[in-house]
């Protein structure tokens, strides 16, 4: 009987909805995007160390080589740029005050990995490219940690 | 607001009812107004708006980065809820709830 009422009671007045969670539902936030971008920016700083110059009087060569180095430079700038807005992302739509209480160098840990990309975006570094992705594995850690769940740190290459 | 509150919970909602620190709150979203929330009231700021928080705090967006809540946005302090596994098994229902 109060089954049928209170579904009856729903009928004429549907619930709206309220959400608990206003940028997104849980589980939207993941560092893999930034990770993803990192990686392709250092494959490309990897790409274009490697790359040998042809003779500057084979024209055929020249152009193609210069074509594609400036598509590992443009994908470089590109995917630099991804990265370090994916972790801004994390750092001031995800990170919350609790998760500054037990990782107090946290902004620290963001800002320099966000330098990082900058680095990455604007020179052809192998170091800077490694430091990079140190620093995505160190977030991975951290946000997994936060998240109370145990995820293995990987990459794609 | 897990684990008092889950997704494709109901809740029935008093809009007249004095609020007291502690009760979940149903209110419009400071900057979406087409938006509603569910928060718990935390307390009131100098000016008389409402600091909001969610119970899970590790993925809630709330005051903490809204700001508080003016007073004139709150709907009501929510009475009672149905959690959606009951909600289920009512006659003519569904099966699933949003």
């Amino acid at each position: 009987m109060l089954n049928s009422a209170l579904a009856h009671l729903r009928t004429l007045r549907p619930a709206i909805d309220a959400q608990a969670h206003c940028d997104g539902p849980c589980g939207v936030y993941d560092p893999a995007s930034a990770r993803i971008a990192a990686e392709a920016a250092v494959s490309m700083t990897k790409k274009i160390l490697a790359l040998t110059p042809p003779a500057a009087s084979d024209a055929g060569a020249m152009a193609a080589y210069l074509n594609t180095l400036s598509r590992y430079v443009a994908i470089k700038e590109e995917q630099a740029h991804l990265a370090k807005t994916e972790l801004l992302v994390l750092w001031t739509d995800y990170f919350k005050p609790v998760h500054l209480a037990a990782y107090p160098d946290l902004h620290t840990t963001i800002w320099n990995a966000t330098k990082l990309c900058s680095s990455v975006k604007v020179e052809v570094s192998a170091m800077h490219a490694q430091e990079l992705m140190d620093a995505m594995k160190e977030i991975h850690v951290i946000f997994w940690a936060t998240k109370g769940r145990d995820v293995a740190w990987y990459t794609a290459s | 607001m897990w684990p008092q509150l889950k997704p494709g919970d109901e809740v029935l909602v008093d809009p007249g009812c004095p609020l007291r620190r502690g009760d979940i709150v149903v209110a419009r979203h400071p900057f979406r107004r087409d938006v509603h929330i569910i928060k718990r009231l935390d307390g009131w700021h100098d000016d008389g708006a409402l600091r909001l928080l969610g119970d899970n705090a590790d993925e809630s967006s709330d005051s903490r980065t809204l700001g508080h809540v003016p007073p004139d946005l709150v709907v009501g302090r929510v009475t009672s809820q149905l959690p959606a596994a009951a909600l289920r098994s009512l006659p003519g229902s569904p099966g699933t709830m949003g």
